[in-house]
């Protein structure tokens, strides 16, 4: 079981990859929305959930969103945002672009970890 | 001034308290700022709109970024430069977006983080900006410095 956390920060991407690993995954990593979409393009199967950041360089989070949910191979998967920012606004807008659900930062591991078995339908 | 000061201790506060369990003391707001050969690693956010930029600058030791970096993470030890440096520009990230919530009515914009190890490299802030500079300690881990400052783009 697999999924893809996208976020500039190594330090958040492991915390998310703790987090899944409690729950059974395995997490692949990506520094970009541009390194992820090259992902997804060659690997369009076997990723569960997508956990994305919204500030990022070379490509956002909702750049990134908006060309998943444009892509009828991509476009099932579900997307959670990971962001620091805190802004309703923001979240609408990333609910609105097809996000599934959405965390912002700080969180504990153990925040992370019951959003992520939320968006897998694993319950808490 | 508008208050841009509050938020940013306000996010700082809630930040430390929800990663590290602990929520820092911090001193009165001050005008001078540190000498930049006290810290290691500086880490600079902008937060953008039309017409003001509000500069957020951290500081830190290398050993309290670690201890910050260390204990942030479920597991595993942090030594290169080059992990903490990321592990403290989330953190001016993670600052930088609470403050934004607080500050939502100028509709600002978060930058990318610009982080720094060493003491020699420069700051990417105007001279002309005033910067209020905040002391944080955090308990058996040591004091960190937030610098804010905003600049009129009008």
């Amino acid at each position: 079981m697999k999924m893809l956390a996208v976020d500039d920060s190594l330090m958040m991407r492991k915390l998310i990859s703790q987090a899944a690993a409690v729950l059974g995954y395995e997490t692949i990593q990506a520094t970009n929305g541009q390194q992820a979409l090259e992902f997804l393009e060659v690997n369009p199967d076997g990723i569960e959930l997508i956990t994305l950041d919204i500030n990022m360089p070379v490509m956002d989070g909702f750049t990134l969103l908006t060309k998943i949910k444009q892509n009828n191979k991509l476009k099932h998967i579900p997307v959670m945002m990971v962001t620091s920012d805190t802004e309703r606004q923001s979240i609408v807008r990333a609910i609105k672009a097809g996000a599934q659900n959405y965390i912002t930062k700080p969180f504990t591991t153990e925040e992370l970890a019951s959003k992520i078995a939320e968006c897998l339908g694993m319950g808490a | 001034m508008k208050d841009i000061i509050q938020p940013f201790i306000k996010a700082t506060k809630t930040c430390f308290e929800t990663l590290m369990q602990v929520v820092p003391e911090h001193e009165e707001p001050q005008r001078e700022f540190p000498p930049l050969g006290s810290f290691h690693i500086v880490t600079s956010l902008a937060l953008v709109g039309e017409s003001m930029k509000v500069h957020s600058i951290l500081c830190m030791s290398r050993d309290v970024a670690k201890e910050i970096a260390e204990n942030t993470l479920v597991e595993g030890s942090i030594d290169s430069d080059e992990e903490l440096c990321d592990a403290v520009g989330e953190v001016i990230n993670i600052i930088g977006g609470n403050a934004k919530g607080f500050l939502k009515e100028y509709h600002l914009d978060l930058s990318i983080p610009f982080t720094i190890s060493g003491v020699t490299s420069p700051l990417s802030v105007p001279e002309s900006v005033e910067l209020t500079h905040i002391v944080f300690h955090l308990p058996d881990i040591g004091d960190f410095s937030l610098c804010v400052g905003l600049e009129s783009l009008e």
